[in-house]
């Protein structure tokens, strides 16, 4: 008898399986200098000798040419809002008491971008355009994770 | 046999290239098949910007644990602003890959393609065997709780009843395969041992043991396919692709003939009249088999029509299968010696033809100019066949 044309469900035999696997991932040998780099609070990107683009995050290679990027260069932090969204539901669709703001960022030079937590603003205030810095966590709390970025935030004049 | 060859151009293989294989890179998937890539590229002086069309093979997801995996790895692959295909038949992607790259090519669509192979299996904890607990049929098989190695073991064990067979027999293939691996520089468990090493190890599920058994490992290969009028610009040794076959039997074990791999003859049979091969014994130079498992040489060099059925292990012992043998079966040293990171182990087959029958294999080398070669590899569900047969 087809499921759709029970009245009670629980009625269909069934059991219940997962497949037990975690994987462990490495950060692979790009990833290993610009992890690093965000312990040290630095952004780093790669950049291709061949058409001079230069790629964050990093790859090992340029996906113009396909040489290996090799040569690092030291970002300045600060960027610009590309788009942004306004997240209300979590995983488990529950709803955020504090919806989260999730934007993503592209700086000047690079190819790609970062898509990370815009924090100290309101929803109200984001606009496209608009530029922002990146706020690293205190070095005693980084650990060589994206999340060693906290958040970006506006950019304050100085 | 049902299949048209009308209207296909030739193809060849015109580059190739392959990482070390390792129990555990360092380098992202991606980074594994960017260096396979480039190393194929660079062997025949072509840039990606020559590359039409790019086939990627890549074994489950869940070695890697990245969803759509193929799609993840196809920046590594040169794919970026291409057409992309990935194949995925599990343990006879290397093969199949290729396969589709020789479609891609012989229908006129393209005139170069890369064709990408990557695993990266250290990645899936407690161990990549766990990612295959779900193959078996959810209510009849799971709750038993079965494991690859049932398979292999009541196959391995069916074959040796059927023929009489030892598992001395059967283990001079591991200590063949690891000795021709001695000469390769990209492999893992490259050894000198001899068949007591064998019977001696580790018990698994009997008659399977440890050194019956290919490693878990991580790599990747790559191999550059072209046009006839694009190989002949590109190199002066092209290598054809004479034909391919590849065939499936049925999703279940219990229905397939376990001494006896049924669906590699029906591959290897479509390869044979599609290249005009009558008598593959005399035909076909070198082979290299599918071999994660020492039996399963045996068994695909009888299902490959290479051996009668049952005396594969006789011509072994007699040294057919020697690499200057009368008929030389993975000179390469294979999954056993090489190392078996899936799809990429399947491909680095058909690499080791390229440069078998270029004269490029180095310390492995087959003597006497061998003109035909034979890969052949097997996956999916334990049923699948997948044949390529080239030639210079
Ligand atoms: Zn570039």
């Amino acid at each position: 008898m087809p499921l759709d044309k029970l009245s009670h469900p629980q009625q269909a035999r069934a059991w219940f399986d997962n497949i037990p696997i975690q994987n462990q991932y490495t950060v692979g040998i790009a990833g290993e200098v610009f992890f690093r780099g965000l312990m040290d609070g630095k952004l780093l990107a790669a950049h291709c000798q061949e058409c001079g683009r230069t790629f964050l995050p990093p790859t090992l290679y340029c996906g113009n040419c396909f040489s290996t990027s090799g040569e690092w260069r030291e970002i300045v932090p600060h960027g610009v809002i590309d788009t942004f969204t306004v997240v209300h539901l979590d995983l488990e669709d529950n709803r955020l008491e504090q919806p989260e703001l999730i934007a993503l960022v592209r700086f000047e030079g690079c190819e790609g971008g970062l898509i990370h937590r815009l924090g100290e603003i309101d929803a109200a205030q984001v606009e496209v355009g608009m530029p922002v810095e990146v706020v690293f966590r205190p070095p005693q709390e980084r650990e060589g994770s994206i999340l060693d970025i906290a958040h970006v935030r506006p950019l304050t004049k100085s | 046999m049902a299949f048209r060859r009308t209207g296909l151009r030739r193809v060849a293989v015109v580059g190739a290239g392959m990482t070390k294989f390792v129990r555990r890179a360092q380098e992202t998937a991606q980074e594994l098949a960017f260096h396979a890539s480039r190393l194929a590229l660079d062997s025949c002086g072509l840039r990606i910007q020559d590359i039409g069309a790019v086939c990627l093979g890549t074994a489950p997801d869940a070695f890697d644990g990245v969803h759509m995996n193929g799609e993840y790895l196809s920046d590594g692959a040169g794919a970026y602003g291409k057409p992309f295909m990935r194949a995925y038949v599990g343990g006879g992607t290397g093969v199949f890959s290729v396969i589709q790259g020789w479609y891609h090519v012989a229908s006129g669509l393209f005139d170069a393609v890369l064709v990408v192979c990557e695993e990266k299996m250290s990645s899936c904890l407690p161990h990549p065997q766990a990612a295959f607990l779900t193959i078996f049929d959810h209510t009849t098989e799971r709750p038993l709780k079965p494991n690859l190695l049932w398979i292999f073991a009541l196959e391995m064990n069916r074959y040796m009843q059927k023929y009489g067979l030892s598992k001395k027999d059967i283990a001079r293939v591991a200590v063949k395969n690891k000795r021709n691996a001695m000469d390769h520089p990209a492999a893992q468990l490259a050894a000198e041992i001899t068949v007591e090493d064998v019977l001696n190890s580790e018990v698994l599920a009997w008659p399977v043991q440890r050194l019956d058994v290919s490693p878990t490992s991580d790599g990747a290969v790559a191999v550059i396919l072209a046009s006839e009028d694009a190989a002949k610009r590109i190199t002066d040794k092209p290598v054809w692709i004479k034909s391919v076959g590849w065939c499936l039997d049925s999703a279940y074990w219990t229905n397939r003939d376990l001494s006896y791999p049924e669906y590699v003859e029906r591959a290897a049979r479509m390869a044979y009249e599609m290249a005009g091969i009558k008598e593959p014994r005399k035909e076909i130079h070198i082979v290299e088999p599918y071999d994660p498992f020492d039996y399963k040489e045996l068994h695909h060099l009888e299902g490959l029509l290479l051996a009668p059925k049952g005396e594969a292990p006789r011509l072994l012992a007699e040294g057919v299968f020697d690499r200057d043998g009368d008929l030389p079966a993975t000179p390469s040293g294979g999954l056993l010696g090489v190392g078996n990171p899936i799809a990429a182990a399947g491909l680095m087959k058909v690499a080791e033809l390229f440069w078998q029958l270029r004269g490029e294999a180095g310390k492995r080398q087959v003597p006497g100019n061998p003109r035909t070669g034979l890969a052949q590899a097997w996956g999916d569900l334990m049923q699948v066949g997948t044949v390529a047969i080239l030639g210079v």
